[in-house]
């Protein structure tokens, strides 16, 4: 049965779910990284100053201490504050700010290297932090930046390194004392020694005063940090993205699991779609039966709804000259509902074809194989709407309800309808009393008289303003079009259907039957 | 009580045992309408002797939907309770012809047409 397949769609895109988890990680990374560059240089700085106040009381280097360290700490706590404000926000802040901050950060942070490495008082103290300063700086750029930055910082580093290199003078050696020269010396600069003042005096003009180990390992340990805290983000980046690797590909497989459950859905309900479609229109009289009317000129037309509904009609020409038409309506829709129609269809062929029995008591009959057949085999409730009519030497006998027959007499202005609403019952209903409700009624069918057999698609069509086709369009129509043959009429109702409902969808079959009694 | 079905709306008035049925009902299919079936059952099960089902201001029902009412009304046949009156209009044409059908499936169902 073809039922609404709205539970076989996933609810959600699974795959762009899986896209977003994998993006989640390396979000913010780049911000925290830049943050915690950031943070540490102001806490450096701030640092410097205080040992820098205990050890000598003031702040030695006006240059350094009133203007290269202040402005440190007012660009990289700016950039921090801007940062971790757009970080705990949760938003993705202004690409502007977010390339400013960062821009900056590198450039000023290379300033600083290259002032440390050209200005130094020590030579090796300045090799160690302009190593150190260019490691951070090829880090930052090729994290926060681009990789093109890190190539770019490379090459100046190198040339930085160069140039300080050959100021510092490409012969120069460093000559290390022993402890006891150390002691020697030291003793000599405590008791004012002319010539150890001398010395120390050249070692300051040259740049090589002897720093203490503590220097060393505290210019060790900030620039460790500073490699540490992004390396800690990029890492924690990398961690998150392997636990969330196993999550995403159980996503995915989820995903394609439902498409390919989905395709099968599909195609099988794409195949039952098909067989019901066959079914519907498999069954149906053609221009051959049609031919084979005496007295007659028979046209008619099936046009299917997108889903397939139950419409159904029949035409069997009989050797005895006359002919037994059918058209009826099952319930609702789909493979079941084409079952009840090809049933009725082999009820009515084998009842009435080169039979003689009373309309009536084939109707009865219809009504008793469907009712058992849908109600106790089915276990459905399907029915059906059903008229049977017999034509016999320019008379008609009509019985069961369906749709009115329309009549238009060859000397009438105008269409008429013959009601069927007292002539019977839903068929496959209920076999309680259904005969009683069974009547049959006749009427002339003289030459040059049109009678039109449809099924409620046809003046139930509707069109996008909710407005019904109606049988009093359908009547005009055909009383313009009288004069043409009973396939050009069909066309023309038609016709004249799809243009009333235009660009809304067929809801419901259609099917049009028009007999024309011939004239000569 | 109330049911939403579709573009229609269903209310019961328990005091009155009496079933208002509004709008335009067109559900898709047979099994869609197991809910509009329950409904007017439960509204039977609430009504001691006879159930109104006031159909004036449903401009519409489909096939499906006259099945359901047909099935509810050959299903309180088999019970004998409630009896039910239905009220109808001729401004809407499928209510002429459908409503004639209850009574024929089921003597005590009633028709009232204004």
């Amino acid at each position: 049965m073809l039922t609404n397949h709205t539970d076989t769609s996933p609810k959600k895109d699974v795959l762009s779910e899986a896209g977003e988890l994998l993006s989640q990680p390396s979000k913010n990374t780049k911000r925290k990284i830049l943050i915690a560059i950031n943070l540490t240089f102001v806490f450096v700085a701030s640092l410097h100053w205080a040992i820098q106040l205990i050890q000598f009381g003031k702040l030695p280097d006006p240059a350094r201490d009133f203007i290269i360290l202040p402005l440190l700490v007012l660009i990289n706590g700016g950039s921090a504050i801007y940062n971790l404000k757009v970080l705990f926000s949760d938003s993705q802040g202004n690409k502007l700010f977010n390339d400013l901050t960062a821009w900056v950060t590198v450039i000023f942070l290379q300033l600083m290297a290259l002032s440390v490495v050209h200005n130094n008082i020590n030579t090796a103290t300045s090799l160690l932090e302009d190593f150190a300063f260019s490691a951070v700086i090829i880090f930052i750029t090729g994290t926060v930046l681009n990789r093109t930055a890190a190539v770019v910082w490379f090459a100046i580093c190198l040339i930085s390194l160069y140039l300080a290199f050959h100021n510092r003078g490409t012969d120069f050696e460093y000559h290390l004392m022993t402890k006891q020269e150390v002691v020697d010396y030291e003793a000599k600069l405590k008791a004012q020694d002319p010539e150890a003042l001398k010395r120390f005096e050249i070692t300051k003009q040259e740049k090589i005063t002897p720093l203490p180990a503590s220097l060393y390992v505290a210019v060790w340990f900030i620039f460790l940090l500073l490699t540490f805290l992004p390396t800690y983000f990029e890492g924690g980046m990398i961690g998150q993205i392997l636990k969330v690797i196993p999550v995403v590909i159980s996503k995915i497989q989820i995903a394609s699991e439902q498409k390919s459950q989905l395709e099968r859905e599909n195609m099988r309900m794409g195949m039952e779609l098909d067989v019901a479609r066959q079914i519907q229109t498999m069954i149906l009289p053609f221009q051959g039966d049609f031919d084979k009317c005496q007295d007659l000129e028979v046209a008619a037309r099936m046009d299917t709804a997108t889903e397939v509904g139950g419409d159904f009609y029949e035409v069997l020409p009989q050797p005895d000259g006359s002919t037994y038409f059918g058209i009826g309506d099952v319930t609702d829709h789909g493979l079941q509902s084409g079952i009840v129609m090809l049933m009725t269809q082999s009820a009515i062929r084998s009842l009435l074809d080169g039979g003689h029995i009373k309309l009536q008591d084939a109707l009865n009959q219809i009504n008793m194989i469907l009712y058992r057949n849908i109600q106790d085999r089915m276990n459905d409730r399907r029915n059906l709407t059903l008229s049977l009519l017999h034509y016999e030497e320019g008379k008609v006998r009509i019985t069961g309800q369906h749709e009115s027959v329309v009549l238009l007499r060859r000397d009438a202005q105008h269409a008429i309808q013959i009601d069927t609403l007292d002539l019977g019952m839903y068929v496959g209903l209920t076999n309680d009393s259904f005969e009683d409700f069974v009547e049959e009624t006749s009427f002339d069918f003289n030459k040059g008289d049109i009678m039109l057999l449809y099924t409620d698609g046809a003046t139930e069509a509707e069109n996008e303003k909710q407005q019904l086709f109606g049988i009093d369009r359908m009547m005009k129509v055909l009383e313009k079009n009288r004069d043409k043959s009973s396939k050009e009429i069909v066309n023309e109702i038609t016709k004249e259907i799809y243009a009333f409902i235009g660009k809304k969808q067929l809801l419901d079959d259609i099917s049009l039957v028009v007999v024309k009694r011939q004239s000569n | 009580m109330e049911l939403i079905a579709g573009e229609s709306k269903l209310t019961f008035k328990e005091s009155e045992s009496l079933l208002v049925m509004e709008g335009s009902m067109r559900l898709a299919n047979l099994m869609e309408y197991d809910k509009v079936s329950l409904f007017i059952m439960e509204c039977a099960e609430k009504s001691p002797s006879k159930l109104t089902i006031d159909m004036r201001t449903l401009s519409f029902l489909n096939s499906s939907g006259i099945t359901t009412l047909s099935m509810c009304i050959l299903h309180l046949k088999k019970k004998l309770t409630p009896s039910l009156l239905f009220l109808g209009t001729t401004d809407y044409a499928w209510q002429d012809k459908s409503l004639k059908n209850f009574t024929k499936l089921w003597a005590d169902a009633k028709v009232q047409i204004d």
